[in-house]
């Protein structure tokens, strides 16, 4: 019982760890990894606390798709940017 | 200073949430007074319109549900309307995409290197088949209609990185709304024979059986269909996007 509310603790110190880094990322590359990094350590959670029909969606939705869109998103964004700097 | 105060505001929630959580008034907070008294108790014990049972064990076949997995039996039988809403939202949500991404360039601009393309096709092989393995199996182990779907379009995902033209989204979307027309036409059969919508007339089977649970294998396959294609157009649009050679 004691080793299971050290890991939680644990893995919830590393989601604390994981969102501030999201807000304070030198990049928008690094903020959209530590993103996926906190989704995946909560379907961690999830699985440790006895529910694994959330843990599954969470892994495929949140760690998985979103952040393959985020990173869909963010290329196109560099594009523009790009662009908008030649024009000037 | 801005950073400071987001970090300020979400400090004042997690102390809400806590608070929430930790109510210790009977009634209040995550600690009801009696749990037999909540709606939530006759769902575990699938007793809603009938008696209870005074034990739930494999093989039984009196119940009003057949599904082994507790979670899908609430979610798509007797929450089945809500689920209803849900993949209307996410319909809502490409439907969106597609309206305001909607570009039609033929060819990427970067082409897939030579591991993307010999691989992609045994993995996604793979994907699918847990996919389809996850919704189909959604009443008796964990997972079900989302995740599957979700895990399908996943595939997809690897699919468009891997081909040299760029993903048309119009098929996607054919599959999707054929599948919200028939779960919409299985909840009026339900309306029609049994008299409430999306009411189970399959019958429950013995619990913990391949075969059991018809109403919950069915709604969650066509479920399944409908988010894999659902997001597959998202990713699909995405995909198109990608050129923009033109603004």
């Amino acid at each position: 019982m004691i080793l299971y509310q050290i890991i939680v603790l644990v893995l919830v110190l590393v989601m604390i760890a994981g969102a501030v880094a999201v807000v304070t990322a030198p990049t928008n590359f690094s903020a959209v990894i530590m993103e996926g990094v906190v989704a995946l350590t909560l379907a961690l959670l999830f699985l440790l606390m006895a529910a694994p029909d959330v843990a599954i969606t969470q892994t495929v939705i949140a760690a998985g798709l979103s952040t393959a869109i985020f990173l869909w998103t963010l290329r196109r964004l560099e594009k523009v940017e790009r662009k908008e700097k030649n024009h000037e | 200073m801005n950073k400071v105060a987001a970090l300020g505001v979400i400090v004042i929630l997690g102390i809400f949430i806590q608070m929430a959580l930790h109510d210790s008034n009977p009634g209040k907070g995550a600690f009801p007074e009696k749990s037999s008294s909540l709606v939530a108790d006759s769902y575990l014990t699938k007793s809603v319109s009938q008696k209870a049972p005074a034990e739930i064990s494999p093989g039984d076949t009196k119940l009003e549900n057949g599904a082994a997995n507790v979670v899908t039996s609430v979610v798509v039988d007797y929450r089945g309307f809500d689920t209803l809403g849900e993949v209307t939202i996410l319909f809502a949500v490409a439907a969106g995409i597609g309206l305001f991404l909607k570009k039609r360039p033929h060819f990427k601009p970067r082409q897939p290197g030579t591991i993307l393309k010999t691989l992609v096709p045994l993995a996604v092989f793979f994907i699918f088949i847990t996919g389809s393995y996850v919704f189909l199996h959604g009443h008796l182990t964990p997972g079900g209609g989302f995740p599957g779907g979700a895990m399908m379009a996943a595939g997809v995902v690897l699919l468009a990185l891997s081909i040299r033209k760029s993903m048309r989204s119009v098929f996607f979307k054919i599959l999707e709304s054929l599948a919200g027309i028939s779960f919409v036409a299985i909840g009026l059969i339900g309306l029609y024979t049994k008299g409430s919508f999306l009411q189970n007339f399959l019958g429950a089977g013995a619990l913990g059986n391949l075969y059991s649970a018809w109403l919950v294998m069915i709604l969650y396959f066509i479920i399944g269909i409908k988010v894999a294609a659902e997001l597959s157009s998202v990713i699909a649009d995405f995909d198109q996007m990608e050129e923009g050679g033109k603004q």
